[in-house]
């Protein structure tokens, strides 16, 4: 079994799961890989409160390396470094995440670094948890993560505030991580805060044969363990290119005590790559079972035999056992790593482990915090340094001010404005010999910014979340969502209070600093960090307003999620690369054909998600409790947006085609108008001109008509194919739609839009990078969309179409207009174009349909001969056998549930 | 076995790489977009590898051709494929044979195959060759010319995805002129009775003739003078959209630059012109009034690019030592171990010298009085052809010997030759010296501000190499190929960094160091394509059309 981090967090997101908290615990640190791959992914799972407790050492080089590429720690989470007094280092490796209803974590051996997430060879054990409305519905769990817990609240008070506040509000908010639990025997997390791992294995019996897998392997500490184990077996894995092992002495000291010694070097199957062993882990076997213990221990004195607050580091392991001898053998054998043996002659090398001459910094800066730019921080002396009667200065980037201590060693300083990227500072002060001394820099809080993001500002949010085509999928769905959870009247109401955007013109030019500061203004590269589509598509949009959590901005959200999905960016390989190159030429035709299937593979998985939404969407509307509760002004809303969602995806891609569409039409837009449907729910709580008031505000009509034009774009069977009934059913369907929509609407209802004025906009999304770049408004053939849809609305059957002179004139007669000139004039044209059938019709004859795969008169009842019936199929007008004075036509059936729309 | 529900046996599990994809990926450091992205400002529609204006006939021809035969239903995945390559290898062919007894013809699609089918058939059939000449179904249509034809307005947007693009009116116009200018050929002849799947090398000649992307050729097509209007819209005038400005004003100065460039090759004293606003030593360049922004702005584009290239020679240095020194695979080596390695193979005279004194080091050499803040003016002028950052790295370049030393020279000459307009907050400068997107890397703002805070504080050599390897080089690398991680799903890292240790991954790389691209150089063999530029031999020298050319452009400039 293996296990891919960011892959399991990937999964989570796929599994819709939702967090609050992660802390997280670390060595070594690199940021850049954290805010690159790892808090993208927090983020999608909704982790508002994030904070990474380091070791100084990694702390310090990752601010030393990586601080000028930053852009969220101490803004969108904290880092906050753990100093030991003593000698020992925060050595510990945890993901830990945390909402009120679930929990999960990977307790290891590695950093939160690019090497210990994904290149070396670590072991992590990972565990989850679902806590139900009583208790934690897997309990068993439950102890795990209090132990886990309660290490974060014992390191608490030695973190920075913002740390503090952060693990507080996890705290109130995540209830269960404080429930009383009782320890698992089989299982329990062991950390070495104030009680050294050894004390806990000296608990444990001795065992036959005894593993140990590590990087770094103390020669003392193996003889303590072969001491109190008495194994007969000692195994060992190192890495196999510098396995930090006193192998020889190790040997001996087996031979002394009766017991074999192998050693084995481990490296990593299937990969060119090096992969370092990183791995942790202590394995006993004993007479009735085995047990393992893994995590971030070392074989070292300062991992197992000392405690955090004496001088040893702050380890936190996994502690499992079994009555299985074998439970722990695929820890050996498995698909990531092989094993073979290693020469014990050849390996005598000292254990190395964490060999840094750090001084403990005299001057220890426990505080920065920046908020609306006045900057407060508090210091802390080492040892017994006089700080008294000596000037410091704070230096942050490029500056230095100087600052006054209070009592407390705290100070302030007001800057001119308020840091807008991550910045660091660091304390100094001039001693009286000359020499300078300084704090070791640290991050700058900013505790307003947390706030804000944590708080779930939806703009904020947005950012991560378009940024490649895989996060721009999940942000659709995200949005989709939100739209189909969109049922708070109150909300729309409020909404809809608001004064309906003007026409948008996408060229209008800001004048700078015509924006104020009344809201935040964000350019739309906070939204789209994609480098092609910022640059080719958004930096001209200055009306787009994203950031606003009303109806409007959900619709440019959505059109912007589309285009990330559906716009083909050129390969920047393209723009410096030589047709003289042929390496040029084939990568990047690798990398155009690549990014075309990678997004056919989205648009595919699109199309099934917009398919099964839109069926869902319409159950919901058959719903009478639903629609009443939620009213006629945000299922309205609702309904334009995915309307417009629709249309736009059709628009913007080849795979969700017309079909796609008329299914939608059947799934959303019949619901409405049939009858019993939604506008008749309305009926019983709003009053006729309400309801038609709150349809015009929200622009239906408008994108009603463009979606069923667009939708029945193919050619309207003529009489030519009037065979073609599957064709035929589907114009006969929307023109049903169409009229149930007139009894609600009024007739010609499409003529009474003044389409001049409609925002095509607001109506079409962005549907092309042109669009925003050229500046000009998306304009629509309206006419041709009008006049398709008349069609549609007066849309007859070929054999209608056929005979239509003959049923007009039939109309007249029936109505006593057969004198009218009109009547006249058709007259003359019937007498020559069918003198006989004509005969019939001034005779009075009925004319009546014959309705699908029925094979009776629709008069007398009675079954018509075979041979009626296939001059009928044949689309002839012919007299009934048996009724006088009855012609007989045959009409297709419509079974609406059965109509196949999705047929091109 | 469970134990109350939980599994206890699920053991602790190993972890797999985050990628199992390795590649070797290119611009390590992520530096080169800005100068790249700039350049798509000042010359929009033409890009490094849209060599030819004719390809902008050609393609509208075959789109046109396409569009008006109702056979295909102008859907995008009739066009794709056979359709397309069949005529664009037959076009291909006949390019290569136009040039047969003489120098090739560069920049023709596919044409490092052509010589091979060429010679196995007579005739060719070109359905069999349609996947060799040139891997993407659209040819060089698809994977270069698509954008920039759009960007020219040649090319809008299909009604739908799944429709074939259109041509605007001006596609249109210069599709009917190709169209025109081929149509007395044996192979036009047979494409207006059927699909042609053979050419045979008699034909192809004739057609190559007619249909060949060299000015010669062109000069015969009525498509050469619309090609002319669409890269400089004269007829639009002072109304034309502002990148179309854009355009014509950059080739406005190529026309300018070769007009002034006197018997000097021209091509390879482009980028002395841009640097060191020379030809050569004593024969300067001065633009036109109307141009004299334009050509600023092309002077920053080599400015940045010279500055990209000495990041890029420190990265070079680094691998090398990656590669060199013994067992570093197992030990690996801090970054103070790679300065102490430097100072015994690159930087022995310089490692521990005050900065300042490295800075004033050239102007000792060159007899100016030792005051860079008062005296760079004098340096600009007595640095050139000798000590500038131009002629340390094409020295560099021929001879093959890339240090840190000759990077830092480069640094220092343009750090002494562009502070002034640093300093000056200079609008033009700052527009490619501040960063304004992500994609623009390590700005030269920045690097001024960090290299002047160095000067000032009286650091020295060791200390500014050091900080540019950790800021400029070596984060920046791991940032860019955790960046490729995230964007594009594979592994490009060139060293693996654990607790203050480089590593070498398994796999050798060397950083290749050459001049980027200059998109100059395309418009300039447009401008020859196009016959307002005339050669003879490396010489060239404005037609009478350039001249015309140029002086509406300086004026409509004027005006604007």
């Amino acid at each position: 079994m293996s296990i891919n981090i960011l892959a399991e967090l990937d999964a989570l997101i796929n599994q819709g799961l939702q967090y609050r908290g992660a802390v997280l615990l670390t060595y070594s640190l690199n940021l850049q890989f954290f805010e690159q791959l790892v808090q993208p992914r927090l983020d999608a799972l909704g982790c508002t409160h994030v904070l990474i407790i380091s070791d100084t050492f990694g702390y310090q080089e990752t601010l030393e390396r990586h601080l000028h590429q930053l852009s969220g720690v101490g803004r969108r989470y904290v880092c906050a470094p753990l100093s030991s007094a003593r000698r020992g280092v925060q050595h510990s490796k945890m993901l830990l995440l945390v909402s009120e209803k679930a929990g999960w974590m990977l307790v290891g051996s590695g950093n939160l670094t690019f090497q210990g997430y994904g290149q070396n060879l670590e072991l992590f054990d990972q565990f989850s948890l679902q806590v139900g409305k009583e208790a934690p519905t897997d309990s068993n769990n439950l102890p795990l993560f209090r132990s886990a817990w309660r290490l974060v609240r014992h390191l608490q008070p030695t973190l920075s505030k913002t740390a503090q506040t952060h693990i507080e509000l996890i705290n109130e908010q995540v209830s269960w991580l404080s429930t009383p639990a009782q320890p698992h025997p089989s299982i329990s997390l062991w950390h070495s805060y104030d009680r050294p791992l050894l004390d806990h294995l000296r608990q444990l019996e001795p065992v036959n044969e005894l593993q140990l897998i590590a990087p770094f392997i103390d020669k003392a500490v193996v003889e303590g363990l072969l001491a109190h184990f008495k194994p007969n077996r000692l195994v060992v894995g190192v890495n196999a290119t510098t396995p930090n092992l006193d192998a020889s002495s190790i040997n001996a000291f087996c031979l002394s005590t009766g017991c074999t010694f192998e050693l084995r070097a481990i490296q990593a199957l299937k990969t060119e790559s090096a992969r370092g062993l990183h791995a942790k882990a202590i394995i006993g076997i004993h007479d009735t079972g085995c047990w393992c213990l893994a995590g971030s221990a070392n074989i070292t004195r300062p991992a197992l035999v000392d405690h955090w607050n004496a001088q040893g580091n702050l380890e936190l392991v996994v502690f499992r056992s079994s009555p299985d001898l074998k439970a722990f053998d695929s820890i050996w054998v498995n698909e990531i790593i092989s094993t073979c043996p290693a020469s014990i002659q050849a390996t005598s090398m000292e254990s190395v482990e964490h060999n840094k001459e750090t001084s403990t910094p005299t001057v220890i800066l426990t505080e920065l915090a920046e908020r609306n730019g006045f900057v407060e921080g508090s210091i802390d002396f080492r040892g017994d340094f006089h700080y008294d009667n000596l000037q410091f200065e704070l230096e942050l980037s490029d500056q230095t001010f100087p600052i006054v201590l209070d009592s407390n060693r705290r100070f302030g300083i007001q800057l001119s404005e308020s840091p807008q990227t991550p910045n660091a500072g660091r304390v100094c002060a001039k001693l009286p010999d000359g020499d300078t001394v300084c704090s070791p820099k640290v991050f700058i809080d900013q505790p307003h910014e947390l706030e804000h993001y944590s708080t779930r500002a939806f703009h904020r949010s947005m950012r991560a979340k378009i940024d490649s085509v895989r996060d721009a999928v999940h942000t659709f769905k995200e949005l989709m969502e939100f739209l189909f959870n969109r049922v708070n009247r109150e909300n729309a109401t409020e909404n809809l209070s608001k004064q309906k955007r003007s026409r948008r013109d996408r060229r209008r030019n800001t004048v700078a600093g015509e924006e104020t500061s009344q809201s935040e203004i964000l350019s739309v590269e906070d939204f789209i960090t994609n480098e092609e589509l910022v640059w080719h598509i958004g930096r001209h949009i200055d009306e787009l307003n994203p950031y606003e959590r009303d109806h409007y901005s959900l619709r440019d959200l959505l059109s912007l999620v589309l285009l990330r999905l559906t716009t083909e960016t050129i390969p920047q390989r393209v723009l410096a690369a030589s047709t003289e190159n042929e390496e040029d030429e084939l990568a990047i035709d690798e990398e155009l054909e690549s990014q075309y299937q990678d997004q056919r593979v989205w648009q595919d998985w699109l199309v099934k998600y917009l398919t099964g939404y839109c069926k869902r969407y319409g159950q919901r509307l058959t719903d009478s409790e639903f629609i009443e509760n939620t009213g006629p002004a945000l299922i309205f809303q609702n309904h334009y947006t995915l309307a417009r969602i629709l249309l736009e995806f059709h628009e913007k891609t080849e795979i969700f085609t017309s079909g796609h569409l008329r299914e939608a039409v059947r799934q959303i837009w019949s619901p409405l108008f049939k009858q019993d449907g939604v506008l008749d729910s309305f009926a019983s709580i709003e009053s006729h001109e309400t309801i038609l008031r709150l349809w015009e505000e929200a622009s239906l009509t408008p994108i009603f008509v463009v979606t069923v034009s667009k939708a029945w774009s193919d050619p309207i069977p003529q009489w030519e194919q009037h065979y073609r009934i599957k064709a035929i059913q589907r114009f006969m369907y929307v023109r049903r739609i169409i009229d149930h929509a007139t009894s609600h609407l009024g007739s010609q209802f499409w003529q009474k839009i003044d389409w001049s004025q409609v925002d095509w906009y607001d109506l079409r999304g962005f549907q092309k990078a042109k669009d925003l770049i050229a500046g000009s408004p998306a304009t629509e053939h309206y006419t041709e969309l009008v006049q398709r849809f008349e069609e549609l609305a007066n849309f007859v059957t070929p054999i209608e179409q056929r005979y239509a002179q003959f049923f007009h004139w039939h109309q007249l007669k029936k109505e006593g207009s057969v004198h009218s000139s009109e009547a006249q004039n058709l007259a003359s044209i019937l007498q020559q174009t069918d003198a006989g059938l004509f005969d019939k019709i001034k005779q009075g004859y009925e004319i009546r349909p014959v309705v699908g795969d029925r094979r009776e008169c629709p008069v007398s009842f009675m079954e018509l001969p075979s041979s009626w019936i296939t001059k009928l199929r044949r689309g002839d007008l012919i007299e009934s056998p048996h009724v006088h004075r009855v012609l007989l036509y045959w009409k297709p059936d419509l079974d609406e549930q059965k109509v196949k729309l999705s047929a091109t | 076995m469970h134990a109350g529900g939980l599994d206890v046996t699920i053991v602790p599990q190993w972890t797999e790489r985050i990628t199992s994809k390795d590649v070797v990926g290119e611009d390590h450091l992520g530096i080169e977009t800005a100068a790249i992205n700039y350049q798509g400002e000042l010359l929009p529609g033409i890009i490094t590898v849209t060599e030819h204006a004719r390809y902008y006939s050609f393609y509208c021809w075959i789109l046109w051709r396409f569009i008006n035969d109702e056979k295909h239903d102008r859907k995008l995945s009739n066009f794709r494929g056979a359709f397309f390559k069949r005529l664009e290898l037959a076009h291909t062919l006949a390019c290569f044979v136009h040039h047969e007894d003489g120098p090739a013809l560069t920049g023709i699609i596919g044409s490092r195959k052509a010589g091979n089918i060429w010679d196995e058939d007579d005739p060719i059939n070109l359905d069999k060759h349609t996947d060799r000449y040139f891997k993407n179904k659209l040819g060089g249509f698809g994977q270069y010319y698509l954008t920039p034809m759009r960007v020219m307005g040649l090319i809008g947007d299909p009604p739908n995805s799944s429709d074939v693009y259109q041509l605007t009116q001006r596609g249109k116009d210069l599709a009917e002129a190709f169209d025109h200018a081929i149509q007395d050929t044996r192979y036009y002849k047979a494409l207006q009775t059927k699909d042609v799947h053979h050419i045979t090398h008699d034909d192809a000649r004739e057609y190559g003739q007619r249909a060949c992307l060299c000015s010669e050729a062109l000069a015969k097509g009525e498509d050469r003078d619309l090609l002319r209007e669409a890269l400089f819209r004269l007829e639009d005038g002072t109304r034309a959209a502002w990148h179309h400005r854009e355009r014509r004003k950059s080739l406005a100065l190529l026309l300018d630059m070769v007009r002034k460039s006197g018997n000097h090759a021209f091509r390879d004293t482009m980028r002395n012109v841009l640097y060191l606003g020379d030809y050569a030593a004593g024969h300067p360049y001065d633009p036109v009034p109307a141009l004299r922004n334009t050509y600023r702005q092309w002077c920053h584009v080599q400015t940045r690019q010279l500055y990209t290239n000495a990041l890029q020679v420190m990265w070079h240095v680094f691998l090398k030592c990656l590669r060199e020194i013994d067992r570093i695979e197992l030990y690996g080596m801090s970054l103070d171990e790679f300065l102490n390695w430097l100072e015994i193979h690159d930087t022995k005279d310089v490692m521990n010298i005050p900065l300042l004194e490295f800075i004033h080091q050239p102007f000792e050499q060159l007899g100016i009085p030792v005051d860079w803040q008062s005296h760079t003016i004098e340096y600009s002028e007595a640095s050139k052809f000798n000590l500038d950052a131009l002629t340390v790295f094409d020295t560099a370049l021929s001879s093959k010997n890339f240090t840190v030393n000759s990077a830092m020279r480069m640094l220092r000459d343009l750090f002494l030759r562009f502070f002034h307009l640093h300093d000056s907050q200079d609008s033009l400068w700052e527009d490619l010296a501040i960063a304004r997107q992500e994609s623009h890397r390590l700005p030269m703002q920045v690097f001024f501000n960090g290299f002047h805070r160095h000067l000032s504080a009286k650091v020295t050599f060791r200390d500014v190499v050091r900080w540019l390897y950790q800021e400029y080089i070596l984060s920046q690398h791991e940032y860019m190929a955790i960046r490729k991680l995230r964007y594009n799903g594979y592994d490009t890292f060139k060293f693996q960094y654990v607790e203050g240790r480089f590593y070498p991954t398994a796999k050798v790389y060397e950083q290749p160091i050459r001049h980027p691209s200059l998109r100059l150089s395309n418009g300039l063999t447009m401008l020859i394509d196009v016959g307002l530029i005339e050669t003879a031999g490396d010489v060239y020298r404005l037609s009478d059309d350039g001249i015309a050319y140029l002086q509406q452009t300086e004026r409509l400039s004027s005006e604007h």
